[in-house]
């Protein structure tokens, strides 16, 4: 059996012989064939390299104009753009001379394989990123055009949808194919045994490099769709005013008092000749300042001035230390967040907790300039600030403006 | 300079001509694929030419190449320039006479293996230590010897049944 065996071996031996026999015999390598192998030797990483040299500015080129054609021209817009594209170019060129992958050539196969394998994978994760990039800048580009009528939410999402399938069956498809013969040959060899020199895949400096470079290319990536997002104004300008340190200085009246009654009125004219509407010890009257809806607020007097809370109440103090605004959108309620002074936090806290005592439910308006601006029910004792809405037909000026008021009550 | 680099490449390529061959003609399946897969190893070989250094045997630095490329390259990738044929008159895979019919037994038999198996049956038949199997694979030599001995198994078996 042994024998056998050995028989067996010699003969593919012999086989073996047969075939560098023959081979011996034969030219194979001829002039023409040197030449045109030295003449074409661009291998893959030459030819990557020099698809990224056309493509980044190309992309530069069409992203410039995009932005003549449908953003103005901006500028900012453009400069991003440019940094963008000369950012990513950079990376990718760093990143393949920084991997020496040249020199892969003369590594073991298993070296090899293990280097191809990453490459390939840190490859396909580049892709991911850029084809996230496209997603964010065409979602914005949609998003912008619904308010122009062009796109309704029901495509633009339906169309986002389709972008994000394409880009997950995309980077799967990058990940899995591209590095599934690799994949293999590492198997194979691991099925051997223990490597004669284990080397890592990217070596420690490299690995950094790397991840440096991949959180670079994500805040780019996150730096696009804010700024898209901005430029087509889908995050709003916030505004934000603190009074200044031993600023008691107060313009203006802001007033907040309890709510007795509230009247729903269609015609104010119609209503004053029929009804008789005079202030009195305990009650005074005051108008909606929302004049699509006008409601007449029959308020009760709880302190010897009038309202609750008022600069009046603290002796001419100001209420108001610090607002700030969520992000202005037009035709959108523009949130302010109203911070109180110490004085007046007192006071708020203790009308809110006198309020939950009562037997009914109490409302509280907001009064400015002799109108009601606001009203709410309270649920909870507030401590020290509390939500006023902008009108959702101000400008941003007019929010502005609105704010800078606020600040001097 | 660059002609005296060329010289040194020819002469290198010249001397280990049939190594590359039997590594292309044992990871083909016609000779077209021999052909595209001698000129994408002729070229690979070129490019790292500058980064040889003689660190390793030319004969070892050669079959890594070789190896390397047989078994990583994408076939779609070679066909990227217009192929070059080789200077050899007899087919392997067609031709009739005893010799050839014995050769094409050889390859029918180490086709049949994974491709690193494949590789290191080459290797063993050339006749190269397991130490230097070893540096081409990346292996232990100790590996490089279970390894084989398991193929040779294989192979027996595979012989017997053909």
């Amino acid at each position: 059996m042994e024998n056998n065996n050995l028989n067996e071996l010699e003969q593919l031996k012999a086989q073996y012989e047969t075939l560098k026999e023959q081979l011996d015999q034969q030219e194979i390598v001829n002039d023409r064939l040197m030449k045109s192998s030295v003449k074409h030797s661009v291998d893959f990483y030459k030819r990557y390299r020099w698809l990224q040299v056309i493509s980044y500015p190309l992309m530069a080129f069409l992203g410039l104009v995009f932005i003549n054609w449908d953003l103005d021209g901006s500028f900012s817009a453009k400069v991003f753009w440019v940094t963008f594209c000369l950012a990513g170019l950079i990376i990718e060129l760093l990143l393949t001379r920084k991997l020496q992958l040249k020199t892969l050539e003369n590594e073991d196969l298993l070296t090899l394989s293990n280097h191809a394998r990453g490459f390939k994978r840190l490859f396909s994760l580049f892709l991911i990123l850029n084809y996230s990039t496209v997603m964010i800048v065409v979602g914005g580009f949609l998003m912008s055009k619904i308010g122009e009528g062009v796109a309704n939410l029901g495509v633009a999402m339906l169309l986002l949808g389709i972008v994000m399938v394409f880009v997950i069956i995309v980077g799967i498809w990058e990940v899995r194919f591209k590095t599934r013969p690799c994949d293999e040959i590492v198997r194979q060899l691991e099925a051997i045994g223990t490597p004669a020199e284990k080397k890592p895949v990217f070596y420690m400096n490299q690995r950094w490099f790397i991840i440096a470079m991949m959180v670079v290319y994500l805040g780019l990536d996150v730096w696009c769709g804010y700024l898209f997002a901005k430029h087509l104004k889908l995050v709003g300008d916030t505004f934000r005013y603190e009074r200044a340190e031993g600023d008691f200085s107060t313009k203006g009246s802001l007033e907040i008092w309890e709510i007795y009654n509230l009247t729903w009125v269609a015609d104010k004219a119609r209503f004053l000749e029929t009804t008789m509407v005079e202030d009195n010890d305990s009650l005074v009257y005051r108008w909606s300042a929302d004049t699509t809806e006008l409601a007449l607020y029959t308020l009760k007097k709880t302190t010897e001035v009038g309202p609750a809370i008022s600069s009046a109440v603290l002796g001419g103090k100001p209420l108001v230390k610090r607002l700030e605004t969520g992000p202005y959108k037009e035709g959108t309620f523009t949130a302010i967040m109203l911070e109180l002074m110490p004085e007046a936090t007192i006071l708020f806290k203790r009308m809110t907790e006198d309020a939950l005592l009562q037997p009914q439910p109490v409302n509280i308006a907001v009064v400015i300039d002799g109108q009601v601006y606001q009203e709410w029910r309270i649920a909870n004792a507030v401590c020290s600030a509390f939500f006023i809405n902008a009108n959702p037909n101000w400008s941003k000026d007019e929010v502005e403006a609105f704010c800078e008021q606020l600040i001097q009550q | 300079m660059n002609n005296d680099k060329e010289h040194q490449f020819e002469l290198l390529v010249r001397e280990h001509k049939r190594t590359i061959y039997t590594v292309c003609y044992m990871f083909s399946h016609n000779k077209t694929e021999v052909d595209d897969l001698f000129q994408e190893v002729l070229i690979r070989l070129w490019n790292g030419f500058d980064h040889y250094e003689g660190r390793s045997s030319a004969r070892t630095w050669v079959y890594r190449v070789a190896l390397n490329t047989a078994i990583n390259q994408d076939k779609k990738e070679r066909r990227r320039i217009e192929t070059v044929p080789l200077t050899v008159d007899i087919d392997p895979f067609e031709a009739d006479d005893s010799k050839t019919q014995q050769v094409r037994k050889l390859h029918d038999l180490i086709s049949q293996l994974e491709l690193i198996d494949r590789s290191l049956v080459l290797l063993w038949l050339e006749g190269i230590s397991y130490d230097e199997i070893g540096a081409i694979i990346g292996i232990t030599p100790n590996n490089v010897g279970v390894r084989l001995a398991r193929i040779k198994e294989k192979l027996v078996q595979m012989s017997k049944k053909q």
